[in-house]
């Protein structure tokens, strides 16, 4: 009888033994199974930004790109690790941006970065399948670029520019500050038929205003010092320099002109301020860059740019360098000063 | 006489083709009453736990909504409150209305980034100064505002909201219109502001609903205000088709039930859905989260339950097979040896040392076996000795 309860209790303690055993696999499967799961993913393939920039490659360490990678970096997007970006920059030959254009589409990149409506165009033109960003296209609904604001409808989305909508808004500050202004300069690129509509606006304002208006079109760098040349001197004489990409381009040479001949300057964007110009008044560079990131953001999780509405700039800074403004022997009345968001002394 | 009383059938009962049974019974009766217990409580304790999970959910959500709704109402407030403060500067008390009050007006741009434009009107609705972000104005100018519903309304002394309209076909815009009084009840004035509502974006972006989930504000007549996809906003997509923002605009007598929907969102996916209304605004604001995501925990509650109730019936299934056995199988050590003291095997004693009844049960038949033996041993002798004591009588009676 002994020996029979020895044997069962034998068996039972064996059957017991396999029992943990089985726990164990199982719990060894359990712990395995993530390890596997990730294993057996298939690596992605890296997505490709492409970036045209209309300036000099320098710009890569500047403010509004800068910003651009902060954003795609809080974002996810860590550049050359799980994004690639491709820099191009035309260093202010604007001919070269095509070919630019042309190479990205041939390195099959997943959404293109454009600074400026030309470009854009030029892009529209060569792929309606690669979605497209811009930065500052003026008017991209008037000049056809894309179907409305709300739903653009093509490969083209992003951010619109109000720049040159605000010259009529700069010469009411400048009028301001400066009290006595009778004569402003328009500077500007000359062949841009974009910008006619807008002038005929600054050119009412300016009539409401008490102001006359002297276009000044340039051609190429040279014929900055002509045109400079054909302003009057005097203390009621000021100057707009409109956003176009040769007069962004020769940012200091403008600055420097205009200090030389004591003109009061306003531009449209505040890195003109910072290297001594008078004034600025226009949206943050930066912060439209970065918001386009966003937009490369939702492109790359696969939103189709038809359904991305394009935005506008909201918040606009008005920048006073209080140095240009003492060489020139000016004072800032103190209700601009009030709503300047920088003044830089 | 013993073979017979060991083939009767109360001891059949140990006999092998019987065997099986009494496991069996006592196996499945304790199954039964363990695992139904275990699965009652089971049951019981997953259906109040999804009632108490349901309330907690209804509860929390509705504090969201209820929170989304005060910080859009604050964030509308703080720019009435710099409005007002514009109504109240120095120049008004003694100039009234005129070019001068500009200032204001670009004090009132600079302190609340919403603002892209700004008027102040006299009694009359007349344009007296006038400020934008985008635009210059004359100053020489005087249009006249005096037909509008903002003006109408502020001059009476009466603040104004108005709807929700869409500049360019995309960005959400209202305007708020404030009196201009000297004193309280003296309305010299009216300053309407166009107010951009793409800042209330920064309000609900930042409010979280679970992990998936999102808090929104629409308009009485659907107009999609705020969404943490501002391309919806922008897209100008219009709400009032979604059965939660028909809800929420019901007159309170006509609502029906709790404060906590399950139905489509946008993207038609379901989501639990509850809202929290801005009466001054006629704006309700919802917070929302996929239902999946909801009731996660209350499934991971669930699983727990199953599992737990899996190991128990485990459990339960192997204790009452052990002790089934260890019942059992003395009692088959027991029924073997009394089939043996059958077959004549007196000598046999059993060893079982259970420690319970059936212990005590194998020491009597121990007893009942040595009781037999004696008596089968006592019966012998007196076999003998009578068979003796008739032999040594018979010479005496021989003839008997």
């Amino acid at each position: 009888m002994r020996a029979k309860r020895d044997q069962e209790m034998r068996k039972a303690r064996q059957e017991k033994a396999s029992g943990k055993r089985i726990m164990t696999l199982l719990m060894a499967a359990i712990l395995w199974l993530p390890f596997h799961s990730a294993q057996a993913q298939v690596p992605k393939k890296v997505p490709r930004i492409g970036f045209v920039g209309q300036s000099k490659h320098s710009s890569l360490t500047g403010q509004a790109i800068l910003a651009f990678r902060q954003k795609l970096r809080e974002l996810g997007w860590v550049e050359g690790e799980n994004v690639i970006i491709e820099w191009r920059f035309a260093e202010g030959i604007e001919e070269r941006v095509p070919e630019f254009i042309a190479d990205l589409i041939r390195l099959k990149v997943d959404v293109m970065v454009l600074t400026g409506g030309r470009p854009v165009r030029a892009a529209k033109k060569a792929t309606n399948t690669i979605p497209i960003v811009m930065t500052e296209a003026s008017d991209p609904v008037g000049s056809g670029l894309i179907a409305s604001l709300a739903r653009p409808g093509g490969n083209i989305t992003g951010m619109t520019s109000v720049r040159h909508e605000l010259d009529g808004k700069r010469l009411e500050i400048l009028k301001e500050t400066v009290s006595k202004l009778f004569h402003v300069a328009i500077l500007w690129q000359s062949g841009r038929s974009s910008l006619k509509v807008e002038f005929e606006r600054t050119e009412l304002t300016a009539r409401e205003l008490g102001v006359k208006l002297q276009f000044l079109g340039v051609q190429s760098a040279a014929d900055f010092g002509n045109a400079f040349q054909a302003i009057p001197r005097g203390q009621t004489t000021g100057l707009i320099a409109v956003h176009t990409q040769l007069i962004n381009s020769h940012r200091e040479q403008i600055v420097e002109m205009a200090a030389k001949r004591h003109i009061p300057a306003i531009y449209h964007d505040r890195r003109y301020t910072d290297s001594g110009g008078f004034m600025s008044y226009g949206p943050s560079h930066p912060s439209i860059y970065a918001q386009s990131a966003n937009y490369v953001d939702k492109i790359l999780k696969g939103v189709k740019p038809a359904d991305l509405p394009v935005e506008q700039p909201t918040r606009f800074e008005l920048v006073i360098n209080l140095k240009t403004a003492h060489k020139m022997g000016l004072t800032i009345p103190p209700d601009v000063l009030m709503w300047a968001d920088e003044v830089i002394r | 006489m013993v073979k017979r009383l060991l083939n009767s059938p109360a001891f059949r009962i140990f006999r092998r083709p019987r065997r099986g049974r009494l496991v069996r019974h006592y196996f499945y009766i304790s199954v039964l009453l363990i695992a139904g217990g275990l699965i009652a409580s089971g049951l019981l304790e997953i259906y109040f736990r999804y009632h108490e999970s349901r309330e907690t959910l209804a509860l929390l959500q509705k504090e969201t909504a209820a929170v989304a709704a005060i910080k859009i109402e604050r964030f509308i407030q703080d720019v009435e409150t710099a409005m007002k403060a514009a109504t109240k500067g120095r120049d008004i008390a003694r100039e009234g209305i005129s070019q001068q009050y500009k200032f204001e007006l670009k004090r009132l741009l600079f302190l609340a980034p919403a603002i892209t434009e700004a008027v102040a009107l006299d009694f009359s609705g007349v344009k007296q100064a006038q400020i934008s972000r985008f635009r210059a104005f004359s100053p020489d100018v005087k249009s006249d505002f005096s037909k509008s519903p903002a003006f109408q309304q502020a001059r009476q002394g009466k603040a104004y909201f108005g709807p929700v309209y869409f500049v360019r076909a995309s960005e959400p815009y209202m305007t708020i219109a404030l009196p201009i009084d000297h004193f309280k009840g003296n309305v010299i004035g009216v300053l309407q502001a166009e107010v951009n509502l793409k800042y209330v974006w920064e309000v609900v972006s930042g409010i979280k609903v679970g992990k998936a989930g999102y808090a929104y504000a629409a308009a009485r007549t659907g107009e999609l205000i705020a969404h943490p996809d501002i391309s919806l906003v922008l897209q100008g997509r219009n709400v009032s088709q979604l059965d939660q923002v028909q809800a929420a605009f019901l007159p309170a007598s006509e609502r029906s039930g709790g404060n906590l929907t399950v139905a489509r969102n946008l993207q038609g996916r379901n989501v639990i859905s509850s809202f929290a209304l801005i009466p001054r605004l006629d704006w309700a604001v919802f917070a929302e989260r996929p239902v999946e995501e909801a009731y996660e925990r209350l499934y991971g509650s669930v699983l727990r339950t199953s599992s737990l109730l899996l190991i128990g019936l485990g459990m339960a299934l192997f204790a009452s097979f052990y002790v089934a056995r260890r019942v059992v199988g003395p009692l088959r050590v027991l029924g073997q040896g009394v089939e043996r003291i059958g077959k004549g095997d007196l000598g046999l004693r059993l060893d079982l040392k259970t420690g319970d009844e059936i212990e005590v049960l194998a020491e009597e038949f121990n007893k009942m076996t040595a009781a037999l033996q004696e008596a089968y041993a006592g019966l012998e002798q007196k076999v003998a000795e009578r068979t003796q004591e008739i032999n040594s009588s018979a010479p005496r009676k021989p003839n008997s």
